[in-house]
C-alpha cells in the first residue's frame, strides 16, 4: 500500500515537472500544434511569425528562426526550444553553447511528415497521449477525404499559383501535397522542384481544370490571353479566398483547408 | 551604301525575330499562341533591347565613357525601391499603377542624381557618375534592408532584380513602344551633338553648344526610355553596357549609325537571350537578366583580351 | 582694327585670386604669345576668353561686342579653341573630327553638307595631312593629332584662333609645322593667334605681341620685341640668372 502512494505520488511530482516545461517555439506550425495539445500556457517565447491561435500574440517573441535572438532565449530559461533544421550550423552552434536543449525538425514536405512532428513534439513536452489523440483524428478526416477520391485519370487537374509572375509549385513541394490530398493532380506533377515560375503558355498546355490563386483575384486569369481555352477559366472554377498561412503551414488547419478543397474539387460530380 | 548594310540588318532582326516566335516552352503551335503569347513576348525582347542599348550609347557618349550603362544614374535602385513600396502597399503587380510606380521611381532617382550632381547651374561629367554612384548604393542598401526585414518578399524583388519578359498586355506594350520610339528618334535626330560630346564637354562648348541644355535633353531621353524598359521587364543587365560596344565594333563610332546598330543589335541579343531562357528548362523559366549576364560578362572579356592584341 | 579689348580682369577661383588686373589690347592678324610659368594664369585667362570660364570682373570686348552678349553658336563662329592635349576614347576618323568643326553653321536638325566636307578635304589639304583623312584618330602621332584638332578649329572659319601649349609635347619637326601653319593663317587669311607656349624661341620668330604673366599679375604687355628680352622673360619666370637665359635663348 504504502508502495502504491509512493509511486502515485512520484507520478504526480514528475508530472508537476512536466506541467512547468518552459517552451520556445521558432516556427509559427510548432507553436499552433503545441496550443493543439493543450500545452499552450507552457509556450514562454515565439516567433516574430507566429499568429495563431491569438493568445500566441501575446507571447514573448524572440525573433525568428533565421535570426533568433540569443540573449532573449537565454534569458527565457526554457526547457525546450523547438527549432527546424538549419542550413548554418553557426546558428545551432551558437545555441548550443547556451547549452539549451533543442529539438530539430526536418522540413516538412508532405502531410504525413506533419504527423511525425506531432508525434516527436508531444514525446518531448510529456503530451504522448494528447499526441496519438490529436494524430488519430487528423488521419481519420484524412481518410473521409480520401474516400471521395477517384482513379487517376479522373481527378480534376489543379494548377496552383502562389505568387505574381507565374510562380507555382512542383511536386517536391508541401502545397503539391496538400492538392493531392484534397483529391486533385497538380499540373506540374512531373516536375520535381519544391517552387519554380512557369509560363502561362506551360499553364495552357497543361490545361487545369481548378486554379488555386494564392495571391490574386479571379480577373487576373481571366484577362490573359487565350484563358477561354482552359477548362478552369470557361467553367469558373478559380479558387481565390484561400489564406495562405492557412494552406502552406504544416499544422493543423491546413486539414480544414483540404477538406474545404475537396468539395471544391468534388463540385461537378 | 549605308542603306544597304542597315536593310541587312532588319532584314536578320526580322528573320530572327519570326523564328523565335516558333520558339516556346510547349509543343503548341497555333496561330492563336503565336499571335496572343508569343509575339507580345518577342516584341517585349524587341522594346526592351532597343531602350537598354540605345540608353547606354547615349550614356556612353555625353559622360565620355564607354564603361557606362543605362542603369548609371541611380535608375535600377530607384526601380527597386519602386518595386518594394510595391510589395509594402501590397501592390497587384500586373497592375497598371505598378508599371506606373515603377517607372516614376526609376525617374525620380535618377533627377535626384542629376541634382546631386549640380552644382551652380553645371554638371561635370566626374559628378553625375559620383551622383548616380552615391544614390545606387544608398537606395540599395534601402531595398536589402527591406528584404532583410520583411523575407517573405524576397524571392520577389530579386527575381525582378534578374529581369524577366513577362508581359501580355498587348495595351501597355503599345504605349511603352511608342515612347521608346520616340525616344530612339530624338536621339537619332541629335546624334550630330552626341558624336561633339564624346568628344568632351569642354570641345562641345568651343564648338557652340550649349551644353547644359543637351545634357539636360539626352538624359531625359535615356532616363526615359530606360524606365520604360525596367518597369515592364525589371532589371535586365549587360545587354545596355554590352551592346554598344558590339555596335561600335561592327559600325563606328558615328552616333548615328551607332545608335541604329545598337538598336537592332539590342533586339537580337535579347530575342536570343529570351529564347533560350523561356526553354532551357522548360517549362520552368529562367529569369532573362541571368542569361544576358552569363553571355555578357564573357563577351565583355573576350573584348577586352581583342583590344589587348590591337594594341600590340 | 581692335578685335579684342580685355580690361580691368580679374579672376577668383575658389576664393584665391588667379588673375588680378589683367588689360590688353590686340588687333586683327596679330599675333600674341602668353607666357609665364605654370600656374602663372596662362590657361585660366585663355579658358575665359572661350567662355569656359565665366568672365566674373572686368571688360572683355571681343570684335566690338561684349564677350557675354554672344550666343554659343555666334560665338563659335568668331573664336576657336585647340585644348594641349585630346583624349578621344572613341576612334573616329580624321574626317569626322575635322567635319565637327562644322557644328556652328548648322541647325540642331541639320546633318553635314557636301560643302561641309569639301571645306573638311580643302583645309586638310592645305595643311598637308590629306592622306591621314580616313584615318582612326587614335592611330595619329601626338603631332599629327595636334595638327588635326587645329584643322577642326580652322573649318569653324574663326576670326581669332587661341591654342594652349599646342606644341609643348611634340618633337622640333610638328613645332615648326604648327607654327609656319599659323603664321601662314594669320598673313593670308588675317586670323588673329593668341597662343600660350613655353617654347620661347619660336614664340620669339613669329610673335608681334607679348604678355607675360607670374602669379595672375600682368608683368608686361606690349610688343613682341620689348617683351621678349632677358630682363623680362627673367622676371615673369623668377629666374636669377638673366645672362644665361640670355644665351640660351639668343635675346
Amino acid at each position: 500500500m504504502r508502495v502504491f502512494i509512493l509511486i502515485i505520488l512520484l507520478i504526480g511530482y514528475s508530472n508537476c515537472f512536466a506541467e512547468n516545461l518552459r517552451i520556445i517555439s521558432l516556427m509559427p506550425s510548432y507553436t499552433e500544434i503545441v496550443f493543439a495539445l493543450g500545452a499552450g500556457q507552457q509556450l514562454v517565447g515565439v516567433s516574430n511569425f507566429c499568429n495563431y491561435p491569438e493568445t500566441a500574440l501575446e507571447k514573448e517573441k524572440i525573433g525568428d528562426y533565421l535570426r533568433p535572438n540569443f540573449e532573449k532565449i537565454y534569458a527565457l530559461k526554457p526547457d525546450i526550444i523547438l527549432a527546424p533544421q538549419w542550413k548554418n550550423s553557426i546558428l545551432l552552434k551558437n545555441l548550443n553553447s547556451l547549452k539549451l536543449n533543442i529539438t530539430q525538425f526536418e522540413n516538412e514536405s508532405e502531410i504525413d511528415d506533419i504527423f511525425r512532428t506531432i508525434a516527436i513534439i508531444a514525446d518531448k513536452i510529456n503530451k504522448k497521449s494528447e499526441g496519438k489523440d490529436l494524430i488519430k483524428k487528423l488521419k481519420k478526416r484524412l481518410k473521409n477525404t480520401a474516400e471521395k477520391k477517384v482513379s487517376d485519370k479522373r481527378k480534376p487537374k489543379v494548377y496552383i499559383e502562389v505568387d505574381a509572375k507565374y510562380w507555382t509549385a512542383g511536386a517536391g513541394s508541401f502545397l503539391s501535397d496538400v492538392i493531392e490530398k484534397a483529391g486533385g493532380k497538380n499540373i506540374f506533377y512531373d516536375i520535381k522542384k519544391a517552387y519554380f515560375q512557369t509560363s502561362w503558355e506551360a499553364v495552357i498546355e497543361r490545361n487545369p481544370d481548378i486554379i488555386i490563386s494564392l495571391w490574386a483575384g479571379d480577373k487576373e486569369y481571366i484577362k490573359k490571353p487565350l484563358a477561354q481555352k482552359i477548362n478552369a477559366v470557361s467553367n469558373s472554377r478559380i479558387v481565390t479566398n484561400i489564406d495562405r498561412d492557412k494552406i502552406s503551414r504544416p499544422a493543423l488547419r491546413v486539414f480544414d483547408i483540404i477538406e474545404e478543397l475537396s468539395l471544391k474539387l468534388n463540385e461537378n460530380k | 551604301m549605308k542603306i544597304n548594310r542597315f536593310l541587312i540588318a532588319l532584314f536578320i532582326l526580322a528573320l530572327f525575330f519570326g523564328l523565335s516566335l516558333f520558339i516556346g516552352p510547349t509543343s503548341l503551335i497555333g496561330f492563336d499562341i503565336l499571335f496572343h503569347i508569343r509575339l507580345p513576348r518577342v516584341m517585349q525582347a524587341v522594346i526592351v533591347g532597343c531602350a537598354l542599348s540605345v540608353a547606354g550609347v547615349i550614356f556612353q557618349g555625353v559622360l565620355k565613357n564607354p564603361l557606362c550603362d543605362p542603369y548609371i544614374m541611380g535608375t535600377s535602385s530607384g526601380a527597386l525601391i519602386g518595386a518594394v513600396l510595391a510589395q509594402f502597399i501590397n501592390l497587384n503587380q500586373n497592375s497598371f499603377f505598378f508599371y506606373i510606380l515603377i517607372a516614376v521611381c526609376a525617374l525620380t532617382a535618377t533627377l535626384i542624381a542629376y541634382n546631386l550632381a549640380k552644382y551652380k547651374k553645371q554638371v561635370s561629367n566626374v559628378d553625375l557618375i559620383l551622383a548616380g554612384v552615391i544614390i545606387s548604393a544608398f537606395l540599395s542598401a534601402l531595398v536589402l534592408l527591406f528584404l532583410s526585414l520583411r523575407r517573405e518578399s524576397a524571392l520577389n524583388i530579386v527575381f525582378f532584380m534578374m529581369g524577366g519578359l513577362y508581359e501580355t498586355d498587348k495595351g501597355l506594350l503599345i504605349v511603352v513602344s511608342v515612347l521608346v520610339f520616340l525616344g530612339i528618334a530624338l536621339s537619332l535626330a541629335l546624334s550630330r551633338q552626341l558624336d561633339i560630346f564624346s568628344l568632351g564637354e569642354e570641345k562641345a562648348v568651343h564648338l557652340g553648344i550649349n551644353t547644359e541644355k543637351y545634357k539636360i535633353i539626352y538624359f531625359t531621353i535615356a532616363s526615359l526610355i530606360t524606365a520604360c524598359a525596367v518597369s515592364i521587364s525589371g532589371t535586365i543587365g549587360f545587354v545596355g553596357l554590352v551592346v554598344p560596344h558590339m555596335a561600335r565594333m561592327l559600325v563606328g563610332p558615328s552616333h548615328f549609325k551607332l545608335i541604329l546598330a545598337s538598336a537592332i543589335g539590342g533586339s537580337i541579343f535579347l530575342i536570343v537571350a529570351d529564347a533560350f531562357a523561356r526553354t532551357i528548362i522548360a517549362p520552368s523559366e529562367i529569369p532573362v537578366g541571368i542569361i544576358t549576364a552569363l553571355a555578357g560578362a564573357p563577351f565583355f572579356l573576350w573584348l577586352l583580351l581583342r583590344n589587348r592584341e590591337k594594341v600590340k | 582694327m581692335e578685335i579684342i579689348r580685355a580690361e580691368n580682369i580679374d579672376f577668383k577661383y575658389n576664393g584665391a585670386k588667379v588673375l588680378d588686373n589683367i588689360g590688353f589690347k590686340i588687333n586683327e592678324a596679330d599675333f600674341l604669345t602668353i607666357l609665364g610659368p605654370n600656374g602663372s594664369g596662362k590657361s585660366t585667362l585663355l579658358k575665359i576668353l572661350a567662355r569656359i570660364n565665366k568672365l566674373q570682373s572686368g571688360s572683355l570686348i571681343i570684335n566690338g561686342r561684349y564677350i557675354r552678349s554672344y550666343e554659343s553658336y555666334e560665338y563659335a563662329k568668331i573664336f576657336s579653341y585647340v585644348p594641349p592635349d585630346m583624349h578621344t576614347p572613341y576612334d573616329f576618323s580624321v574626317l569626322e573630327i575635322v567635319i565637327m568643326g562644322r557644328a556652328p553653321y548648322l541647325r540642331w536638325w541639320e546633318d553635314y553638307e557636301k560643302e561641309d566636307k569639301l571645306l573638311a578635304y580643302e583645309i586638310l589639304e592645305s595643311m598637308r595631312i590629306n592622306h591621314l583623312s580616313k584615318r582612326n584618330i587614335n592611330s595619329l602621332s601626338s603631332g599629327e593629332k595636334q595638327l588635326v584638332f587645329i584643322a577642326q578649329a580652322l573649318i569653324q572659319n574663326p576670326r581669332i584662333l587661341v591654342l594652349d601649349e599646342p606644341t609643348s609635347h611634340l618633337d622640333i619637326k610638328y613645332k615648326m609645322e604648327i607654327f609656319g601653319l599659323l603664321n601662314e593663317m594669320r598673313k593670308k587669311k588675317k586670323i588673329t593667334i593668341i597662343i600660350a607656349s613655353h617654347d620661347i624661341n619660336l614664340v620669339s620668330l613669329y610673335a608681334n605681341k607679348a604678355l607675360l604673366l607670374n602669379k595672375g599679375k600682368q608683368m608686361f604687355f606690349g610688343r613682341a620685341e620689348e617683351g621678349l628680352n632677358a630682363d623680362n622673360i627673367c622676371r615673369a619666370y623668377e629666374i636669377s640668372d638673366v645672362s644665361k637665359i640670355s644665351a640660351m635663348f639668343k635675346l
